[in-house]
Protein backbone atom coordinates (compact mmCIF):
# COMPACT_ATOMS: atom_id res chain seq x y z
CA UNK A 1 0.00 0.00 0.00
CA UNK A 2 1.40 3.07 -0.98
CA UNK A 3 2.23 6.14 1.74
CA UNK A 4 0.94 10.22 0.70
CA UNK A 5 1.90 12.81 3.07
CA UNK A 6 -0.97 15.42 2.19
CA UNK A 7 -0.08 19.22 3.42
CA UNK A 8 -2.52 22.06 3.54
CA UNK A 9 -3.31 24.02 6.09
CA UNK A 10 -6.60 23.30 5.49
CA UNK A 11 -8.41 20.90 7.32
CA UNK A 12 -11.33 20.53 4.58
CA UNK A 13 -8.77 20.08 1.61
CA UNK A 14 -6.62 17.77 3.79
CA UNK A 15 -10.22 16.42 3.84
CA UNK A 16 -10.80 16.43 0.37
CA UNK A 17 -7.62 15.37 -1.05
CA UNK A 18 -7.23 12.10 1.35
CA UNK A 19 -11.01 11.13 0.26
CA UNK A 20 -10.02 11.89 -3.35
CA UNK A 21 -7.32 9.76 -2.68
CA UNK A 22 -8.75 7.02 -1.15
CA UNK A 23 -11.13 6.63 -3.75
CA UNK A 24 -9.10 5.75 -6.36
CA UNK A 25 -5.92 3.92 -5.02
CA UNK A 26 -5.56 2.15 -1.77
CA UNK A 27 -3.38 4.06 -0.14
CA UNK A 28 -2.16 4.77 3.90
CA UNK A 29 -2.58 8.71 4.60
CA UNK A 30 -1.07 10.70 6.56
CA UNK A 31 -1.61 14.93 7.13
CA UNK A 32 0.81 17.63 7.77
CA UNK A 33 -0.28 21.07 8.49
CA UNK A 34 2.35 22.80 7.10
CA UNK A 35 6.54 22.40 5.28
CA UNK A 36 7.59 22.56 8.64
CA UNK A 37 5.49 19.34 10.47
CA UNK A 38 5.54 17.66 6.26
CA UNK A 39 9.43 18.04 6.85
CA UNK A 40 9.41 16.51 10.54
CA UNK A 41 7.02 13.65 9.09
CA UNK A 42 9.12 12.72 6.27
CA UNK A 43 12.01 12.51 8.25
CA UNK A 44 10.52 10.26 10.58
CA UNK A 45 9.32 7.53 8.01
CA UNK A 46 9.21 7.17 3.72
CA UNK A 47 6.67 7.72 1.43
CA UNK A 48 5.93 7.35 -2.13
CA UNK A 49 4.44 10.25 -2.35
CA UNK A 50 3.77 14.03 -1.58
CA UNK A 51 0.89 16.67 -2.34
CA UNK A 52 1.31 19.88 -0.71
CA UNK A 53 -0.52 23.30 -1.02
CA UNK A 54 1.94 26.48 -1.53
CA UNK A 55 0.58 28.93 0.67
CA UNK A 56 0.59 28.10 4.19
CA UNK A 57 2.44 29.46 7.17
CA UNK A 58 5.43 28.75 8.78
CA UNK A 59 6.95 27.50 5.74
CA UNK A 60 4.90 27.08 2.31
CA UNK A 61 4.96 24.71 -0.14
CA UNK A 62 7.74 26.19 -2.18
CA UNK A 63 10.40 26.05 1.07
CA UNK A 64 9.54 22.23 1.62
CA UNK A 65 10.18 21.70 -1.99
CA UNK A 66 13.64 23.02 -1.37
CA UNK A 67 14.27 21.61 1.73
CA UNK A 68 13.13 18.29 0.36
CA UNK A 69 15.03 18.15 -2.47
CA UNK A 70 18.35 19.81 -0.90
CA UNK A 71 18.55 18.96 2.65
CA UNK A 72 16.46 15.55 2.87
CA UNK A 73 18.27 14.86 -0.90
CA UNK A 74 14.93 13.16 -1.13
CA UNK A 75 13.59 12.36 -4.66
CA UNK A 76 9.84 11.62 -3.56
CA UNK A 77 7.24 12.37 -6.42
CA UNK A 78 5.81 16.02 -5.05
CA UNK A 79 2.56 17.11 -6.38
CA UNK A 80 1.90 21.02 -5.87
CA UNK A 81 -2.00 21.41 -5.44
CA UNK A 82 -2.34 25.34 -5.53
CA UNK A 83 -4.99 28.52 -6.06
CA UNK A 84 -1.88 30.12 -7.66
CA UNK A 85 -2.80 29.57 -11.36
CA UNK A 86 0.09 31.61 -12.77
CA UNK A 87 2.69 30.58 -15.52
CA UNK A 88 5.15 31.94 -12.95
CA UNK A 89 4.09 30.13 -10.40
CA UNK A 90 3.73 26.89 -12.19
CA UNK A 91 7.34 27.07 -13.71
CA UNK A 92 8.50 28.15 -10.09
CA UNK A 93 7.14 25.16 -8.45
CA UNK A 94 8.33 22.96 -11.45
CA UNK A 95 12.07 24.77 -11.27
CA UNK A 96 12.50 24.03 -8.02
CA UNK A 97 11.26 20.20 -7.64
CA UNK A 98 7.81 19.15 -7.86
CA UNK A 99 6.72 16.37 -10.36
CA UNK A 100 3.72 17.86 -10.88
CA UNK A 101 1.10 21.30 -10.36
CA UNK A 102 -2.21 21.30 -10.28
CA UNK A 103 -4.46 23.89 -9.55
CA UNK A 104 -7.83 24.20 -6.88
CA UNK A 105 -10.54 23.96 -7.60
CA UNK A 106 -9.26 20.55 -7.60
CA UNK A 107 -10.44 17.89 -10.11
CA UNK A 108 -10.53 14.41 -8.80
CA UNK A 109 -10.03 12.64 -11.71
CA UNK A 110 -7.28 14.67 -13.08
CA UNK A 111 -5.65 14.13 -9.18
CA UNK A 112 -6.29 10.47 -9.71
CA UNK A 113 -4.49 10.99 -13.42
CA UNK A 114 -1.45 12.31 -11.83
CA UNK A 115 -1.05 10.41 -8.95
CA UNK A 116 -1.21 7.31 -10.81
CA UNK A 117 1.21 8.59 -13.56
CA UNK A 118 4.13 9.35 -10.40
CA UNK A 119 3.10 5.58 -8.91
CA UNK A 120 3.49 3.76 -11.87
CA UNK B 1 -7.55 -91.22 -109.09
CA UNK B 2 -7.53 -91.28 -105.84
CA UNK B 3 -4.63 -91.86 -104.76
CA UNK B 4 -3.24 -88.83 -106.69
CA UNK B 5 -5.88 -86.70 -105.03
CA UNK B 6 -4.11 -87.98 -101.78
CA UNK B 7 -0.86 -87.29 -102.98
CA UNK B 8 -1.76 -83.69 -104.80
CA UNK B 9 -3.03 -82.89 -101.15
CA UNK B 10 -0.54 -83.81 -99.34
CA UNK B 11 1.83 -81.83 -101.79
CA UNK B 12 -0.77 -79.18 -101.25
CA UNK B 13 -0.59 -79.32 -97.07
CA UNK B 14 3.07 -77.20 -96.73
CA UNK B 15 1.03 -74.51 -98.42
CA UNK B 16 -2.64 -73.99 -96.66
CA UNK B 17 -0.35 -74.31 -93.21
CA UNK B 18 1.73 -71.28 -94.72
CA UNK B 19 -1.49 -69.55 -95.69
CA UNK B 20 -3.09 -70.84 -91.92
CA UNK B 21 -0.35 -69.14 -90.18
CA UNK B 22 -0.29 -66.16 -92.30
CA UNK B 23 -3.59 -65.78 -91.41
CA UNK B 24 -3.14 -66.01 -87.76
CA UNK B 25 -0.49 -63.85 -87.45
CA UNK B 26 -3.07 -61.51 -89.46
CA UNK B 27 -5.55 -62.14 -87.41
CA UNK B 28 -3.52 -61.97 -84.33
CA UNK B 29 -1.92 -58.14 -85.58
CA UNK B 30 -5.28 -57.30 -86.33
CA UNK B 31 -6.22 -58.07 -82.88
CA UNK B 32 -3.78 -56.21 -81.77
CA UNK B 33 -4.22 -53.00 -83.45
CA UNK B 34 -7.93 -53.20 -82.74
CA UNK B 35 -6.84 -53.16 -78.72
CA UNK B 36 -4.03 -50.79 -79.40
CA UNK B 37 -7.12 -49.00 -80.70
CA UNK B 38 -9.17 -49.18 -78.26
CA UNK B 39 -6.79 -48.26 -75.60
CA UNK B 40 -6.05 -44.94 -77.98
CA UNK B 41 -9.06 -44.27 -77.87
CA UNK B 42 -10.10 -44.69 -74.10
CA UNK B 43 -7.09 -42.56 -73.47
CA UNK B 44 -8.04 -39.93 -75.47
CA UNK B 45 -11.28 -40.10 -74.41
CA UNK B 46 -10.11 -39.45 -70.58
CA UNK B 47 -7.65 -36.68 -71.72
CA UNK B 48 -10.58 -34.95 -73.51
CA UNK B 49 -12.50 -35.49 -69.97
CA UNK B 50 -9.94 -34.27 -68.12
CA UNK B 51 -9.67 -31.71 -70.67
CA UNK B 52 -13.02 -30.41 -70.14
CA UNK B 53 -13.03 -30.64 -66.73
CA UNK B 54 -10.02 -28.42 -65.89
CA UNK B 55 -11.83 -25.33 -66.90
CA UNK B 56 -14.79 -25.80 -65.39
CA UNK B 57 -13.30 -26.62 -61.79
CA UNK B 58 -11.29 -23.13 -62.32
CA UNK B 59 -14.30 -21.80 -63.02
CA UNK B 60 -16.00 -23.32 -59.65
CA UNK B 61 -13.08 -22.49 -58.03
CA UNK B 62 -13.41 -18.77 -59.25
CA UNK B 63 -16.97 -18.67 -58.29
CA UNK B 64 -16.59 -20.33 -54.61
CA UNK B 65 -13.81 -17.31 -54.21
CA UNK B 66 -15.94 -14.63 -55.24
CA UNK B 67 -18.76 -15.80 -53.31
CA UNK B 68 -16.45 -16.03 -50.06
CA UNK B 69 -15.13 -12.58 -50.49
CA UNK B 70 -18.71 -11.24 -50.72
CA UNK B 71 -19.87 -13.17 -47.72
CA UNK B 72 -16.60 -11.58 -46.52
CA UNK B 73 -17.64 -8.42 -47.37
CA UNK B 74 -20.72 -8.55 -45.56
CA UNK B 75 -19.35 -9.58 -42.69
CA UNK B 76 -16.61 -6.99 -42.46
CA UNK B 77 -19.72 -4.11 -43.26
CA UNK B 78 -21.65 -5.87 -40.15
CA UNK B 79 -18.50 -5.49 -38.07
CA UNK B 80 -17.56 -2.21 -38.71
CA UNK B 81 -21.49 -1.24 -38.19
CA UNK B 82 -21.30 -3.20 -34.78
CA UNK B 83 -18.23 -1.82 -33.89
CA UNK B 84 -19.17 2.09 -34.72
CA UNK B 85 -22.36 1.20 -32.79
CA UNK B 86 -19.79 -0.65 -29.79
CA UNK B 87 -17.49 3.31 -30.38
CA UNK B 88 -20.76 5.42 -29.81
CA UNK B 89 -22.10 3.31 -27.18
CA UNK B 90 -18.30 3.68 -25.48
CA UNK B 91 -18.23 7.56 -26.00
CA UNK B 92 -21.99 7.80 -24.43
CA UNK B 93 -20.68 5.54 -21.17
CA UNK B 94 -17.45 7.59 -21.09
CA UNK B 95 -19.51 10.35 -21.07
CA UNK B 96 -21.89 9.29 -18.46
CA UNK B 97 -18.89 8.35 -16.35
CA UNK B 98 -17.39 11.55 -16.51
CA UNK B 99 -21.12 12.82 -15.07
CA UNK B 100 -21.00 10.92 -12.97
CA UNK B 101 -17.22 11.28 -11.71
CA UNK B 102 -18.46 15.05 -11.70
CA UNK B 103 -21.57 14.80 -9.59
CA UNK B 104 -19.03 12.13 -7.19
CA UNK B 105 -16.61 15.47 -6.68
CA UNK B 106 -19.55 17.43 -6.02
CA UNK B 107 -21.22 14.90 -3.41
CA UNK B 108 -17.75 14.77 -1.96
CA UNK B 109 -17.01 18.14 -1.75
CA UNK B 110 -20.20 18.48 -0.44
CA UNK B 111 -19.89 16.15 2.12
CA UNK B 112 -16.70 17.60 3.28
CA UNK B 113 -18.17 21.19 3.69
CA UNK B 114 -20.86 20.15 5.45
CA UNK B 115 -18.86 18.08 8.21
CA UNK B 116 -16.79 20.65 8.58
CA UNK B 117 -19.25 23.24 8.47
CA UNK B 118 -21.62 21.54 10.84
CA UNK B 119 -18.18 20.74 12.91
CA UNK B 120 -17.71 23.92 15.18
CA UNK B 121 -20.07 26.28 17.28
CA UNK B 122 -17.59 29.16 17.08
CA UNK B 123 -18.47 32.01 14.55
CA UNK B 124 -14.28 32.86 13.80
CA UNK B 125 -14.26 28.49 13.10
CA UNK B 126 -17.41 28.59 10.57
CA UNK B 127 -16.36 32.06 8.69
CA UNK B 128 -12.93 30.60 8.57
CA UNK B 129 -14.62 27.01 7.12
CA UNK B 130 -16.53 28.95 5.02
CA UNK B 131 -13.57 31.05 3.42
CA UNK B 132 -11.81 27.34 3.13
CA UNK B 133 -14.74 26.02 0.67
CA UNK B 134 -15.27 29.22 -1.24
CA UNK B 135 -11.45 29.22 -1.88
CA UNK B 136 -10.71 25.92 -2.21
CA UNK B 137 -13.56 24.33 -3.71
CA UNK B 138 -15.52 27.00 -5.36
CA UNK B 139 -12.72 28.64 -6.66
CA UNK B 140 -13.70 32.27 -5.21
CA UNK B 141 -10.70 34.30 -5.08
CA UNK B 142 -12.43 37.66 -3.33
CA UNK B 143 -15.74 37.26 -1.82
CA UNK B 144 -17.51 38.59 1.40
CA UNK B 145 -20.14 37.48 3.58
CA UNK B 146 -22.96 39.38 5.17
CA UNK B 147 -25.87 38.13 7.79
CA UNK B 148 -28.87 40.53 8.70
CA UNK B 149 -28.55 41.75 12.44
CA UNK B 150 -32.17 40.64 13.68
CA UNK B 151 -31.96 43.90 15.85
CA UNK B 152 -30.99 46.48 13.53
CA UNK B 153 -32.51 44.89 10.59
CA UNK B 154 -29.27 45.48 8.74
CA UNK B 155 -26.70 43.18 6.58
CA UNK B 156 -23.17 43.25 8.59
CA UNK B 157 -20.07 42.28 7.13
CA UNK B 158 -18.90 38.87 8.92
CA UNK B 159 -16.00 38.21 6.52
CA UNK B 160 -14.22 40.34 3.45
CA UNK B 161 -11.42 37.78 1.94
CA UNK B 162 -9.62 40.39 -0.62
CA UNK B 163 -5.96 38.98 -0.99
CA UNK B 164 -5.24 40.68 -4.24
CA UNK B 165 -7.17 43.87 -3.02
CA UNK B 166 -9.62 43.96 -5.88
CA UNK B 167 -12.40 45.48 -3.34
CA UNK B 168 -9.46 48.19 -1.38
CA UNK B 169 -11.89 47.21 1.66
CA UNK B 170 -14.89 48.80 -0.31
CA UNK B 171 -17.24 45.50 -1.14
CA UNK B 172 -19.68 47.12 -3.32
CA UNK B 173 -23.13 47.80 -1.92
CA UNK B 174 -25.86 45.70 -2.93
CA UNK B 175 -28.77 47.87 -3.87
CA UNK B 176 -31.65 47.97 -6.77
CA UNK B 177 -33.02 45.25 -8.49
CA UNK B 178 -29.71 42.60 -7.35
CA UNK B 179 -31.04 42.86 -3.79
CA UNK B 180 -34.48 42.77 -4.17
CA UNK B 181 -33.81 39.26 -6.04
CA UNK B 182 -31.92 38.56 -3.37
CA UNK B 183 -34.77 38.83 -1.22
CA UNK B 184 -36.66 36.72 -2.54
CA UNK B 185 -33.95 34.00 -2.05
CA UNK B 186 -32.87 33.88 -5.70
CA UNK B 187 -29.22 33.73 -6.56
CA UNK B 188 -27.48 35.40 -9.22
CA UNK B 189 -24.30 34.65 -11.57
CA UNK B 190 -22.68 36.65 -14.29
CA UNK B 191 -22.09 35.03 -17.43
CA UNK B 192 -18.08 35.12 -16.53
CA UNK B 193 -16.19 34.72 -13.62
CA UNK B 194 -13.64 37.92 -14.11
CA UNK B 195 -13.71 40.67 -11.38
CA UNK B 196 -13.60 44.19 -11.70
CA UNK B 197 -11.56 46.64 -9.18
CA UNK B 198 -14.35 48.38 -7.25
CA UNK B 199 -17.08 46.79 -9.63
CA UNK B 200 -20.00 44.82 -8.79
CA UNK B 201 -19.91 41.08 -7.82
CA UNK B 202 -20.23 38.47 -10.35
CA UNK B 203 -22.28 35.98 -8.03
CA UNK B 204 -24.80 36.41 -5.13
CA UNK B 205 -25.92 33.90 -2.88
CA UNK B 206 -28.58 34.55 -0.59
CA UNK B 207 -28.17 32.63 2.71
CA UNK B 208 -31.10 30.66 4.10
CA UNK B 209 -32.07 29.53 6.90
CA UNK B 210 -36.41 28.49 6.55
CA UNK B 211 -37.17 29.63 3.45
CA UNK B 212 -35.91 33.34 4.76
CA UNK B 213 -33.23 35.27 3.46
CA UNK B 214 -30.76 36.11 6.63
CA UNK B 215 -27.73 36.70 4.77
CA UNK B 216 -25.63 37.29 1.50
CA UNK B 217 -22.65 35.12 0.00
CA UNK B 218 -21.26 37.65 -2.83
CA UNK B 219 -18.27 36.43 -5.11
CA UNK B 220 -16.21 39.11 -6.13
CA UNK B 221 -13.61 37.09 -8.35
CA UNK B 222 -12.97 34.28 -9.39
CA UNK B 223 -9.45 32.19 -9.32
CA UNK B 224 -7.34 33.04 -12.48
CA UNK B 225 -7.77 29.45 -14.00
CA UNK B 226 -11.45 29.60 -13.37
CA UNK B 227 -13.52 30.77 -16.22
CA UNK B 228 -16.86 31.00 -14.56
CA UNK B 229 -19.47 29.55 -12.55
CA UNK B 230 -20.81 25.64 -13.88
CA UNK B 231 -24.04 24.68 -13.37
CA UNK B 232 -22.18 22.12 -10.61
CA UNK B 233 -20.79 25.13 -8.93
CA UNK B 234 -24.16 26.64 -8.69
CA UNK B 235 -25.51 23.51 -7.56
CA UNK B 236 -23.02 23.16 -4.66
CA UNK B 237 -23.58 27.24 -3.96
CA UNK B 238 -26.79 26.82 -3.43
CA UNK B 239 -26.22 23.56 -0.64
CA UNK B 240 -23.67 25.34 0.83
CA UNK B 241 -25.41 28.66 1.42
CA UNK B 242 -28.39 26.95 3.48
CA UNK B 243 -25.75 24.97 5.70
CA UNK B 244 -23.94 28.46 5.71
CA UNK B 245 -26.54 30.05 7.12
CA UNK B 246 -27.44 27.24 9.75
CA UNK B 247 -23.69 27.12 10.97
CA UNK B 248 -23.37 30.80 11.25
CA UNK B 249 -26.63 31.54 13.09
CA UNK B 250 -25.90 28.68 14.90
CA UNK B 251 -22.59 29.61 15.84
CA UNK B 252 -23.59 33.42 16.64
CA UNK B 253 -26.33 32.15 19.19
CA UNK B 254 -24.22 29.91 20.66
CA UNK B 255 -21.46 32.71 21.11
CA UNK B 256 -24.18 35.62 22.21
CA UNK B 257 -25.45 33.19 24.46
CA UNK B 258 -22.33 32.77 26.21
CA UNK B 259 -21.27 29.74 24.92
CA UNK B 260 -24.39 27.15 26.32
CA UNK B 261 -21.83 25.42 28.34
CA UNK B 262 -18.94 26.41 30.15
CA UNK B 263 -15.84 23.76 29.06
CA UNK B 264 -12.89 23.38 31.30
CA UNK B 265 -9.98 24.04 29.42
CA UNK B 266 -8.21 21.75 31.16
CA UNK B 267 -10.71 18.90 30.34
CA UNK B 268 -9.46 16.10 27.81
CA UNK B 269 -13.19 16.10 26.37
CA UNK B 270 -13.95 12.89 28.52
CA UNK B 271 -14.36 14.52 31.62
CA UNK B 272 -14.09 12.75 34.41
CA UNK B 273 -15.76 9.83 33.17
CA UNK B 274 -19.37 8.52 32.79
CA UNK B 275 -21.73 9.99 35.32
Amino acid sequence: MKRILVVDDSVTMRQLIKLVLMKYLPCQITEAQDGLDALAKLKEGDFDLVVTDVNMPRMDGLGLIRSVREALKSTVPIIIVTTKGAEADRDMGLKLGANAYLTKPINGLQVSKTVTELLG
Amino acid sequence: MSHKKEKDSQEHLPAADGAVRAYTRSKNFVEEIMRENERLRYKVFHQQQELAGVPRAASDSHHDVVSENQQLRRQLEEIKTQFEALNRENEDFRQRYQEVEHQNENLLNLYVSGYQLHSTLNEEAAVTVIREILLNLVGAEVFGVWLLDPGTRKMDLVNLTDECDLLQGQPARLSGERWEGLRGGEPWFAAAGVGVPGGEPVACIPLKLDERTVGVLAIYKLLEQKEGFTSLDQELLGLLAAQAAATLIGARTFTRGGGGLVWDPKDDGLGVGPA
